[in-house]
Order: C-alpha cells, then structure tokens, then sequence
C-alpha cells in the first residue's frame, strides 16, 4: 500500500511473515462485517420474511420499519438526544479529568498516591449499587430529566479517564516545564499552553472510549431521562429488545441506525483519528 | 481530528440543545399526571386506555413512561424513597412483595371503599388488599400458560388437539418419531420452566395443587415428587428436544414461531406476541388435558394500578383508577393486549384466546404457593429462581430440588 | 493564597475532587452500609449485623455460588492478562507498523466494542443459537452435524466460549491503548534498534516491549479490576442466573441477582446484595494496591 511512510526498513521474510498476519486479520474483520451486513440486509425485510427466512437475502424490499421508527417512534429525536449527550459527556469528561489527573500526577506531594487510589476506587463497584443516593442527591439539584445533569454525572465518573490521563502525564517532559516555568508562565498558563497540546494522542483515545461509554451507556439514562422525548439510542433499542418477538423488525432497523454513526465516524474519519494520535507523538 | 472539527461540533451541540430546552415545557393548562408501566409488551394497550380516559375527562394528561421489566421495581423504589414518584404505577398485587414493602413505605394510596370492585372475581381481588386495606385497582385478565400449537404440523401428520395427558404424551411420541421437536422450550430463565412445568404439575396432580394452596399438602408429598419426574421423562424422551438448555425465551418463542417445532407451552400473554410477529402461522391454544379427561388451568389474575400516596392531585388519580376498574376500560385493555378475560360480560378478542381460556378445573399457581410459607430469612420462590435451572439441567436430582424448597418452607405456619 | 500559591496542585485536583467525591464516592459508601441491614430495597431496614456476611460464607447453597462465582472472575482475570492482553499487544503492533490494511483492519477490530451490548446480544443469539443459528445450521449443511452443541447451553462449553466472544467483543479497547503508547516511543529508539540488525521478532521483545512496559503496568491493574467486575457480557448470555449450572456467573451477577432480582421481577434481598458487592470491593481493592506496589518495582532490564 502506498499510503504513509514506512519508518522502517524491513526484510523479505519479514513482509512475508507480515502478509501472513494481514490474511488472518482479514478473516478475522469479515465476522464482523458479516454480521452487519445481516443486520441491515434484515432491516429491508418484512416481517414475515424475517420469521422464516432469518439470514437470506429479502424477498421483497421494504422500508416499512425504518418508516415506523422515524415517524412513530420519533427516532431521529432519539438520535438527537443521543448525540448532544454524548458530544457534551465528552466535553465534561476531558475537560475536568485532564485537569485532574494534570494536578496529581505532575506534582509531588505527599498523598499524591493515595489520592491516585482513590480515584481508582470508582471502578470497583457496581453503579447500581449506589444509585439510591444518586438519584436524591440530583433530585434536589433538580437534575433529572436534564442533558446536563447526565453530562454532570458522566464527568464525575471519572475514574477510567484520571487513571489514563495520569499515566500519559507522568511520561511527559519535565524540562519544558521548567522551561515555561523560568520564563513566569503560570500554572494554568503552562496546562493549557503547553501541556494539552501535547496530549492530543491520550485526548484524542480518552474521547474516543468515553463516547463508546457514553453513547452505549443504557442504566443512568433509564434512572435519569424518565420522559419519552429525551429517550437515547441504547434505550429505544433495549426497549425493542425486551419485547423481543413482536418487535424483532424494528430492531434490525434500529440497530442498523445505531450502527451508521459509529460506522460513518470510524471509516470516514477514521485517518484523522488516526493522524490526531500520531500528529502529538512525542519527540523527547 | 482538527480543532475546528471539534469545536464546531460542540457549538452545534449546544445549539440543539438550546433548542431542545425551548421544545420541551409546553402545556396547555391541563392537569398532567406522570405514569409508570412496568412492560414494553402493555404499550399498545396502556395507551389505549389512556385515550380512552383523556377522551372522557379532557382537562386531565396523562404522561405515560414505560419502563423494562427487570428494572421497574428498582426505579419505582428509588423514586418513592426519593420522594419523586409517579401519580399512578403499575404493580403486581401480592403476588410479589414489592406491593406490601410500598405499603409499608406509604407509598401508595389507601384506596379501601373508594373503588366500586363489584362483579369481579374474589380470587382477583384477594391479591389487592394488604392488612385488609385496598391498595390498588383489579385486573380483569386472567394470566394463564397455554400449550400452543401449530395447525399446519399437526395437520400434516393427522394429529388432532389431545383430550387426556396420556394423548399428549403419544402426540409427542409420534412427533419425535418423525423427526420433529415436539414443545419448544428454553430453560435460560426460571421463568421460563415454571410456565411449562405448571402446567404439567396441572395436569398430573391437580389435587396436590388444590390442597397445598389450601395449607394441606407438603412438597415432600410424593405426588408432587411424580411430577418432577413426569417432566424429566418428557425431557429423556425428546419431547422439548435436544438443545433447550442456555436458550433464552426471544429464541425459544422464535423457534415456534418459525415453524420449526409443533408446540409451545408458555404464558397467556404470549398470544399476540405470536400472532404480531408472524401472521403467517397458523397459530392454534389449548388448556392441558389431565389424566382422565378436562383440561386444567393455572390461573393468576392481572393486575391494574396504584395512585401515589403524595400525589399533588389525589382527586384525579382516583378518577383515573376508577375509570381504569370499569367493564369499559377493562374491554379496551382485554381487546388490545389479547388477554384472556376474567370478567363476566367482557369478550375475547378471538377465538384463539377463548379456547386458551377454556377449562374445566382452575388451580392456583405453583410460584405462588411457594411464597404462602416461608421460613423466618428465607425465601422459597428465590431457591426456585436460582435452582430449577440446575434441576433442569441435571445437576441436581428431583429430591434434592424438591428438599431445598422444602427447607426454606415453614409448615407450622400453615392454619 | 500563599498555602494554595505553593501548593498550585489544588487547584488542578479539586474541581474534579469535589465531583467524583459526592457523585461517586459518597453515594457508593452510604449504600454499603445497607450490608448490615436486612432490606427488600423499599420499606423498613432491620439492622442484623453481620448476618449477611455469615450467611455469604457459611450457608452451603449460597457459599458454594459465592466461590464459584469468584473462581469464575478468577480464571476470566487470567484469561485477561495471559490470552487477551498478548494478543492486544500484537494486534496493536502490527497496526503500529502498518501491515497491509492497517487501517480497515484498526476500524473493524475495534468496532465489536462500539456496538451496544442489546445488540451484541442479539448477534450472538442469532450466531449460536443451538437451534436455528447460523453455526449448527452451517456445520449441518457442510455435513458435520456431529460437531452441533448447545454451545452456551452446555456447561463445560460456556466458559471457554464466553472468553471467546469476550474477547472478540473487547479487544479493541485495550488495543487502542496500546496504539496511543506505541505512539508515544520515541522514533530514535526504534531506528537505532534497526541498525544495530535485530530481526522483527527480537525488536519487539528487546525494543518495544521495555518502552511499553510502563503502560503495560497499569493497564494490567485496569484488566484486573475490570475483571473482577465485569458484568454485561456474561448477563447478557447467561441471564441473570449465570448461565447453566452457574457456568457463566460472576461476583456482579451474583449481586444484581439478589439486589434487583431477574427480568419478571422475582424476590430482592438488598442488604445482602450489598454485602456481596462490599465483598468484592475489598477483593478488588487488595488486589489491586498489591499490583500497583509489586509492578512499580519491577523494571525490565535490556
């Protein structure tokens, strides 16, 4: 493939060896391609087609279910919804754990280790084991039902991400920021002016993995957006899921709705994703 | 992915959502009431009977929220400690303990001589009073099981609807014979084997039924012992088939649905979810035939709905739980939801519900026979959850099953 | 302002400090307190002490589903680091060094992961299912219907298919950290490693994997709690029962199956829920302060 440099210089045997791997990994990706594919051929389908003729090709072509979920069901609200909450999530979550994570792992004081543990301690329990509290606590903030009570509660579980922005911190150079330092920057100045520029590549995968967290997440806004007009994707889909039998078309079609975003994301922009890692890649 | 990529996405994020925020907050001066449904699978007919309520009192909304079945009781707890409940919700009488705990919480409204419950069955209204007081409106359902079969299959190899348990037997016989699985089963859920071993438990020992639910019968009765071994005979036999264990009730419902086994014993209100997913099938119900002829029925009646204790307008959620007791709205929801009427004077929607609520015995449900009793700490209903799985798959025998039920039973407590 | 002007970290730490301590420590901690309680999760609490821990260990039923439930997290944790992480490391490196189809194959790789878990369980209904999936159906046509199983339906089959599909539906996560460090490891390093003639294999285990190692350490500790904990995946193939015979139970089933039940409602016992889950946040706790000391001691010599 022409595309890119090859920064290395590499052997006969070992193109081989690396042709060998490129065959495998594609057999290994038409799984999942197959399995798409399915799910949109079904969206096509009638009902009854569907019933009995479960992975073929359709017999006639309909768009009767994607009719339903958009006028009925109002799925591109759905969508709407969806989208705004997770392109704010991902907002609060970069912006409060970068910070964070800046201010623990750049700086050695005493309980510095500690404080990183704590932060840890998010990941090890359930969430619905503390829902209760949660749930009275955004009562009298007068949270629920609210985009911005879920994107203030995204932001705060911020475990995964502190833990991640820790890490990457630790690796950055110390010397500019003595640099920075000795020429009277701030602190604040120093974060925002030097050191996020350079964490593009751990910016650009935090974000990435929250919007996965965020867009899949199906238990905070069951609890949180009770009403039908802030519905998300991941709820509309469940909720087709658990009436399984009598909704089963619809599930081909909004799956496959679910899918096109993510899919148009990765595939369309998947070399700026790509190029935003790289592009930060450090030079020490 | 470039700055400005970012940064233009977040500003049209904030946009939407300015705009979504102006969208929302429009009402007309109504009384709005908020109301929790516990399944996806009541929609159609829950906003049916809204309609039909907002038709008749046109000053009063009712905002519909529906969640899922494995979360309901979690949220509607939450909510009514948090003080934020909906005016109206769903619940399940005593046939779950959720209903009593709301109680307790005073959670839900004392609706004792306010409701007119005349002409209903006394077994549907028993379930709808704790400590003698009313707490919540009637169904006039009756949730049932039902074997349904598949006429095309039957037809083709000259079968005809069995008359005694030992013709079903030979059905399946003939069935497995040629080929064909017999009852389609999936034993992922608990759930999901009780409503297929009731209504054996029916049809082999129906007496065992009538006296345990009366306080007269152990589990360790034998007769109760012959019917755990009745299914696991069915089971050696093939009549489920080979693969049911792990299958989940969407897959098992399926696989009857697409023809690929000639029966299926499952609830009542399964009717239309056959009939909505494949109109095609040729989809025919009948009630368990016992040993000597007559069928049997386990019945349990649905349930209607609670008002919340501190709702800001009592006088409405009462209009509403009124009109929802009323032949009327009861025919509404008996029509859409396919039920199998507990009314006298309200009509099935078809002939297929009416064959499936016809029979010639009714006895009481096995599940809830299991909770009459429990030992002070233990709970027999959730050892029946957990462990008929692995009684079906057999990793426990008939006995052992049957002694840890017993175990967490307290006999003394029987009058 | 003297006290914060030399202490600037404060600043930085205690936005999010406030957050994630009232919106995720605080309402953690007041509910595990409900362990002590006998509690249906509505209505009156009954203070029994440490009954509930007793009868987690001690009742034979309920203990015997408790340690298998742990074993079960155990060889998942296992499967994590020994088949799972190798294999994100690989896969990772050979994106790094841009095989043929690097990139379709980074986007389709990490899809799995990207797709809601409704619909992952759908596709492996319709995949395994024993009686009208696409694989019995597939062995059946091309004549090996010896080979058909109930696949998750069998128990001693279930484990080691679910590390399966668990890996085929994660991988991509863990390989997308991998990529952004790899990233990360200066260019110099790797050219001089050329030079000096090390052969591919060689270089990855003598040049990248040291430059790795720290990431390496730390996301050991994130596959470990994550392990212990992990949920979705197996509930949505084995239900909340924990598939057939308990193959496919973990300490998070266990848990959610006696806080809130199984789908249809069932009986709820939250006090002794909780005290599962303070169970296992001891566990994960130990566990992972132990790997953060032990790990951070370790360098890898080259």
């Amino acid at each position: 493939m022409a595309e890119g440099k090859n920064v290395f210089v590499i052997t006969k045997r070992e193109r081989r060896i690396r042709l060998v791997y490129s065959i495998f990994l594609s057999l290994y990706c038409s799984i999942v391609v197959f399995l798409i594919f399915i799910t949109f051929l079904g969206s096509f389908k009638t009902k009854s087609d569907l019933v009995r003729n479960t992975l073929g090709f359709p017999r006639e072509f309909t768009l009767d279910s994607y009719k339903t979920l958009i006028f009925e069901d109002n799925f591109l609200r759905i969508f709407l919804n969806s989208t705004i909450l997770t392109v704010l999530s991902i907002a609060g979550i970069v912006f409060i754990s970068s910070l964070t994570a800046y201010g623990l792992s750049r700086f050695k004081f005493k309980y510095a280790d500690t404080l990183q543990t704590y932060f840890l301690l998010g990941l090890m329990f359930p969430i619905q084991l503390g829902i209760l509290p949660i749930f009275i606590m955004m009562r009298k903030l007068n949270m629920i039902n609210n985009l911005f009570g879920m994107v203030l509660l995204y932001s705060a579980n911020m475990s995964f991400p502190v833990f991640i922005f820790s890490v990457f911190f630790r690796t950055l150079p110390y010397a500019l920021y003595e640099a920075a330092k000795v020429d009277g920057a701030g602190e604040f100045t120093i974060y925002f002016r030097i050191m996020l520029p350079l964490s593009k590549p751990v910016i650009a995968t935090i974000a990435l993995l929250s919007t996965i967290t965020v867009w899949n997440d199906f238990y905070l806004p069951l609890v949180f957006l009770t009403k039908d007009n802030l519905r998300t994707v991941t709820l509309g889909v469940y909720r087709y899921m658990s009436n399984f039998l009598a909704n089963w078309h619809l599930i081909f079609s909004a799956a496959s709705l679910s899918l096109i975003p993510i899919i148009i994301l990765f595939g369309f922009f998947s070399r700026n994703i790509i190029s935003g890692i790289t592009s930060g890649s450090l030079k020490q | 992915m470039p700055n400005k990529i970012w940064r233009l996405v977040f500003v049209i994020g904030l946009v939407l959502l300015v705009l979504q925020l102006g969208v929302a907050g429009a009402k007309e001066g109504k009384i709005v009431l908020r109301m929790w449904e516990h399944t996806p699978q009541f929609e159609d007919s829950t906003k049916a009977l809204i309609k039909a309520f907002e038709a008749k009192y046109p000053n009063i909304k009712i905002e519909l929220e529906i969640k899922t079945p494995d979360q309901y009781n979690t949220l509607l707890n939450t909510v009514i400690q948090a003080g934020d409940a909906p005016d109206i919700f769903w619940q399940n009488g005593t046939k779950t303990t959720d209903l009593a705990n709301i109680v307790k919480m005073g959670g839900a409204m004392d609706l004792t001589g306010k409701i007119d419950l005349s002409g209903y069955d006394k077994m549907a209204t028993d379930i709808l009073y704790i400590n003698g007081r009313l707490y919540q409106t009637p169904g006039a359902s009756i949730d049932t099981r039902a074997v349904y079969y598949n006429k095309d299959i039957f037809a083709k190899y000259g079968i005809a609807v069995p008359e005694t348990l030992s013709e079903m037997e030979k059905i399946c016989e003939t069935l497995v014979a040629k080929g064909v699985t017999p009852i389609s089963f999936g034993a992922k859920l608990s759930w999901n084997i009780l409503f297929l071993f009731e209504p054996v438990l029916a049809a082999v020992s129906p007496d065992w039924l009538d006296e345990a639910a009366a306080g007269k019968a152990k589990l360790s009765d034998p007769r109760l012992l012959q019917v755990f071994k009745k299914f696991e005979e069915w089971a050696d036999k093939g009549f489920f088939g080979r693969n049911y264990l792990g299958v989940d009730e969407g897959a098992m419902l399926l696989n009857f649905s697409k023809g690929n086994t000639a029966m299926c014993i499952t609830g009542s209100w399964n009717a239309e979810t056959f009939t909505k997913n494949n109109p095609d099938l040729n989809l025919g119900a009948f009630q368990m035939p016992m040993e000597n002829g007559g069928r049997v029925m386990v019945v349990t009646y649905s349930t209607g709905y609670c008002g919340y204790a501190k709702t800001r307008h009592p006088e409405e959620v009462l209009k509403f739980l009124r009109f929802a007791t009323t032949r009327e709205a009861q025919q509404i929801v008996v029509e859409t939801q396919g039920n199998v009427p507990g009314l006298q004077g309200l009509k099935a929607k078809n002939e297929l519900i009416q064959s499936i609520g016809t029979a010639d015995r009714q006895v009481e449900s096995f599940y809830n026979i299991l909770g009459f009793w429990p030992k002070e700490g233990k709970n027999p209903r959730k050892i029946w959850e957990e462990d008929s799985i692995k009684w079906v798959s057999g990793k426990l025998t008939a006995e052992e099953f049957i002694a840890r039920l017993e175990d967490a039973i307290d006999y003394s407590k029987m009058k | 302002m003297r006290f914060i002007r030399k202490r600037p970290y404060i600043l930085f730490i205690l936005p999010g400090f406030i957050l994630y301590t009232a919106f995720v420590i605080y309402p953690l901690f007041s509910a595990m307190s409900i362990s002590l309680y006998e509690w249906t999760g509505i209505g009156p609490k009954k203070f029994v002490g440490l009954a509930n821990f007793v009868t987690l260990f001690f009742n034979p039923r309920i203990s015997e589903m408790f340690w298998n439930a742990l074993k079960n997290n155990f060889f998942y944790v296992l499967a994590e680091l020994g088949i799972i992480m190798p294999l994100q490391i690989l896969l990772a490196y050979l994106i790094f060094l841009r095989i043929k189809g690097y990139r379709i194959f980074q986007t389709l790789i990490f899809l799995p992961c990207v797709i809601s878990t409704a619909v992952i369980g759908f596709f492996i209904m319709i995949v395994f299912d024993p009686n009208f999936g696409i694989l019995n159906s597939l062995l059946k046509s091309i004549g090996l219907g010896q080979f058909q199983s109930g696949w998750f339906g069998d128990p001693d089959l279930a484990f080691p298919l679910f590390i399966v599909v668990a890996t085929w539906v994660g991988i991509g996560y863990g390989m997308m950290l991998f990529i952004a460090n790899l990233k990360g490891i200066p260019e110099q390093i790797i050219e001089a490693s050329i030079i000096d003639g090390a052969g591919g294999v060689q270089r990855f285990f003598r040049v990248i994997l040291p430059q790795l190692w720290p990431s390496l350490t730390n996301i050991i500790v994130l596959d470990t709690i994550w392990g212990l904990t992990i949920f979705d995946i197996p509930f949505i193939i084995g239900g909340p029962q924990g598939g057939v015979n308990n193959s496919l139970d973990f300490m998070n089933i266990f848990f959610y199956r006696y806080a809130f039940g199984n789908s249809y409602g069932g009986e709820t016992a939250m006090g002794f829920g909780a005290s599962i889950s303070v169970v296992l946040f001891g566990l994960v706790l130990i566990v992972s302060i132990i790997q953060i000391k032990f790990l951070r001691n370790i360098r890898v010599e080259y």
